[in-house]
């Protein structure tokens, strides 16, 4: 039933940090693994993952970028985006949601908080298709 | 007129007042035109008047014997009224005296009638063949000027004599009244002259000394003094001094109440002293000094509102003589107007000295605002910040050198110009005209281009208030903060990077020793998560290890070696063990020389030194590739290299690619993480060990970092 599991695209340039998300993860979850921006998106629109999580900084291309172009492409613009980032400052979590995140995760990150993150954002999506199914039937 | 002057009849000599020259007519018209010789002769003998017909007469009567008797004249014995009357031949000799204010005159008259017929006597004695000296005696005998004539014509003489000198008294008289109408004339306009000068100079010496001089002249004075009171040593000075002695006399000082001055001025009262031989108050010393014989003195004292401050005075009358009383008034009313003119002078002496300090003090107050203009003006130049002042009408007052170049204009011409013409962004403008309106300061920020860089400056704006708290002007600063902003940038990035860097270990520390207290891990797991931590931690250390000794460095404490033998392929196998696995895209190769080395060296630091250029190599190889580690030894040295195949450094940044905190600008560097601190550290870890670094790189192709340390063997000194 490996099927069943939802899809996650992480990626990290930091390969401890790629192996701990995988590990946190990969228990629950289907994790597929990018070490920077632009193979996330290649992987991303091979997979087309239910959830993408993205470092920030990151060489070639960084998280923010990423996630603009993945919000932008209409394949992968319904994915939810979580920003993993070092930086704890305001600015750079703004920037974050400009770029279209859905939420973010501050490095060091407790695994436990992330996978609460995770099905957090799941539950909302799940909300969101019902609600849209409501709509269709009303 | 003063009465005192008045000649009286027993002061007069008369034969000093005898008008000659009358008197010589008379006698040259009677011997002239009358044949009468007359001689008169006063009895101290200084009045003798003889007209030379008396002379011949005189001759004739002493040519005989008898004659030379009649002329031996005893002046004592010819009575007023006495008369000789002696015919001898055909002359007549007649003697007469008269008495005039008290001196007797003897007039003698002779008429010598007959000396023509005494020729035609000779010739008709000749002719008549008669003796002449017969017909002589008999013409002898005969009497051809009667007596009673002889007189009478003598009396009449005697009386024209007492005539002349009657008229020559009165003219005297009036004479001497006309002098002493002259003197009071002089003396009125002396005085007048003396209040003329008074309010025409303020000079007071020169003005003493011209009064004194007046005073010399018509008081007919040799010289003239003024001293001036000392109260504070209670003696006399010479203020003035006329006279060749000027120099001496003026070093000279009076005690108060010594000689006739200091006498003066002690009471107060004028003094006229008309012999100072017999006065005992009169001081020998100045005479002595001076060398001038005082013999009178006129002395008053000189008062200012009552208070004697000194005295006036005069000495000696020309041609002897002593000065009168009157010309003691004379002196006094001069005295009070040398006062006047002391006190003026005093007075004027202080408004010139108030003034003078006043235009001092101007001066200096002037010179000191020029100074201190000056100092502002070159404060204001030599400023590293520009300065622009306007005026209310919006002008340009004030340009400094700096202000000159960031808006690119010349001083000389800025000046006066309209701020528009100077300053093109117009929100700066508005800044200037905002602060006048609302009188308080406003700061901004802006940028402007200079040269073919982008400086940043911190503007102030502030209104220039005057005297009157209005608003004149607007100044503003503008303050270069390019290298500080460049700074603050530099310092925040590296803030965000260390935050990075640290957390970045953090991060699989947290997150694996998390899962093995959560989870049931296997002990395979346990043991690879367990391996991930220790290397995130040792990580983790070095990067704190270098942030101390950067902060070390930074502090001037540097650092210090730990030196030990080291066997160098040892400790290269060890790093090479730390590496080998750290990246699944890098394949790390180690050459190492088939024969190792053992020499002196701080092992952690060296470590230090190798981990720091493997994780850039692997940092900055973001794509992957070989890193090659390789060392070598030569006689002196050994070698380490490590290389890898990834970014590259362009030219520019090499040379400062080991500066602290240095980053290479570029996105593809920025999405990197690092510190800057890394190269620098290393480089001085090897400046340490007295060794170098090196880096070749070529853009995009790779780089490779190559540095040697001395070989020190054990038993060596490093520095030895």
């Amino acid at each position: 039933m490996a099927d069943l599991k939802k899809k996650i695209v992480v990626a990290d340039d930091e390969p401890f940090i790629l192996s701990a998300l995988q590990d946190t993860l990969s228990d629950s979850y289907s994790v597929t693994t990018a070490s920077n921006g632009a193979e996330a998106i290649k992987v991303a629109q091979r997979v087309m993952p239910d959830l993408i999580i993205l470092d920030v900084m990151m060489p070639e291309m960084d998280g923010l970028d990423a996630c603009k172009n993945l919000k932008r492409d209409k394949l992968t613009s319904t994915i939810p985006v979580i920003l993993l980032t070092a930086k704890g400052q305001i600015t750079d979590i703004e920037k974050g949601f400009k770029s279209g995140a859905d939420a973010y995760v501050v490095k060091p990150f407790s695994p436990a908080r992330l996978i609460e993150k995770v099905e957090e954002i799941f539950e909302k999506v799940e909300m969101r298709k019902k609600i849209m199914e409501d709509k269709k039937k009303a | 007129m003063a009465e005192d002057n008045f000649p009286k009849q027993t002061t007069i000599d008369s034969s000093k007042l005898f008008n000659i020259r009358v008197w010589e007519g008379i006698q040259y018209k009677f011997a002239k035109d009358l044949g009468i010789a007359i001689k008169v002769m006063s009895e101290d003998g200084k009045i003798n008047t003889e007209e030379s017909n008396f002379s011949d007469f005189y001759n004739i009567l002493t040519s005989t014997e008898e004659g030379k008797k009649l002329c031996e004249i005893n002046h004592e014995n010819i009575d007023k009224e006495a008369r000789f009357i002696t015919l001898y031949a055909d002359c007549v000799y007649y003697c007469a005296s008269t008495y005039f204010y008290g001196k007797k005159f003897n007039i003698f008259v002779g008429i010598k009638e007959r000396v023509s017929n005494d020729l035609l006597v000779k010739q008709l004695a000749e002719k008549a063949g008669v003796d002449y000296a017969e017909l002589f005696a008999a013409y002898k005998s005969q009497t051809v000027f009667s007596d009673e004539r002889l007189i009478n014509i003598a009396d009449l003489i005697v009386d024209l004599f007492n005539i002349v000198i009657e008229l020559s008294v009165q003219e005297y008289i009036t004479h001497m009244a006309n002098k002493e109408k002259e003197e009071e004339i002089a003396k009125m306009s002396a005085l007048m002259e003396a209040s003329i000068i008074i309010n025409s100079t303020r000079n007071l010496d020169q003005l003493l000394k011209i009064i004194m001089q007046s005073a010399e002249k018509v008081m007919q004075a040799e010289v003239s003094s003024v001293f001036l009171i000392d109260s504070e040593r209670n003696e006399l000075f010479f203020e003035v001094a006329t006279g060749p002695k000027e120099d001496v006399v003026k070093k000279i000082r009076l005690k108060m109440g010594e000689g006739i001055a200091g006498w003066v001025a002690y009471t107060g009262e004028s003094l006229l002293v008309p012999d100072v031989s017999q006065d005992p108050r009169f001081a020998r010393r100045v005479d002595e000094q001076t060398q001038f014989i005082t013999r009178s003195v006129i002395c008053v004292p000189l008062k200012v509102r009552n208070q004697t401050i000194g005295v006036v005075q005069v000495l000696n009358k020309i041609g002897g003589g002593s000065f009168s009383k009157t010309e003691i008034k004379f002196l006094e009313a001069l005295a009070s107007q040398a006062a006047i003119a002391i006190e003026n002078a005093n007075l004027y002496e202080h408004l010139e000295e108030r003034a003078e300090q006043l235009n001092k003090d101007l001066k200096n107050a002037n010179m000191n605002l020029s100074i201190e203009k000056l100092r502002i003006e070159s404060i204001v130049q030599s400023m590293e910040d520009a300065v622009l002042a306007v005026n209310s009408e919006k002008k340009i007052v004030k340009v400094n050198r700096v202000a000159e170049r960031i808006f690119s204009i010349d001083g000389g011409r800025a000046e006066g110009r309209p701020l528009e013409d100077v300053v093109k962004i117009r929100d700066l403008r508005d800044n200037f005209t905002t602060v006048l309106a609302v009188k308080s300061i406003t700061k901004t920020e802006v940028k402007f281009q200079m040269g073919n860089k982008e400086h940043i400056f911190a503007a102030v704006f502030a209104p220039i208030i005057d005297e009157k708290n209005e608003a004149a002007g607007s100044v503003a600063v503008f303050r270069d903060i390019t290298e500080i902003k460049e700074l603050d940038k530099m310092k925040s990035e590296f803030l965000n990077m260390v935050s990075h860097e640290l957390r970045t270990p953090l991060t699989p520390i947290q997150a694996y020793s998390e899962l093995m207290m959560v989870r049931n891990v296997d002990n395979e797991k346990v043991k690879k998560y367990a391996d991930i931590i220790n290397r995130e931690t040792q990580r983790l250390g070095a990067l704190i290890g270098d942030l101390l000794d950067l902060s070390r460095i930074d502090a001037g404490k540097g650092l210090s070696l730990a030196l030990e033998p080291v066997d160098m392929n040892e400790l290269m196998l060890t790093v090479y063990e730390t590496f080998k696995n750290a990246s699944t895209r890098h394949k790390i190769i180690l050459t190492l020389p088939e024969k190792s080395e053992i020499i002196l060296v701080d092992k952690n630091k060296i470590i230090q030194v190798m981990t720091n250029l493997l994780s850039n190599a692997l940092k900055y190889s973001p794509d992957g590739g070989e890193i090659t580690i390789k060392t070598w030894f030569d006689d002196k040295m050994f070698y380490g290299s490590v290389k890898d195949q990834g970014l590259g450094i362009a030219e520019e940044d090499l040379t400062r690619i080991f500066e602290k905190f240095f980053r290479v600008e570029s996105e593809k560097v920025k999405k990197i993480g690092g510190t800057g601190i890394g190269l620098p550290i290393v480089k001085y870890i090897l400046e340490l060990h007295n060794g170098s670094i090196k880096v070749f790189s070529e853009f995009n192709k790779g780089s490779e970092f190559v540095f040697n340390i001395p070989k020190v063997k054990p038993q060596e000194d490093l520095n030895g």
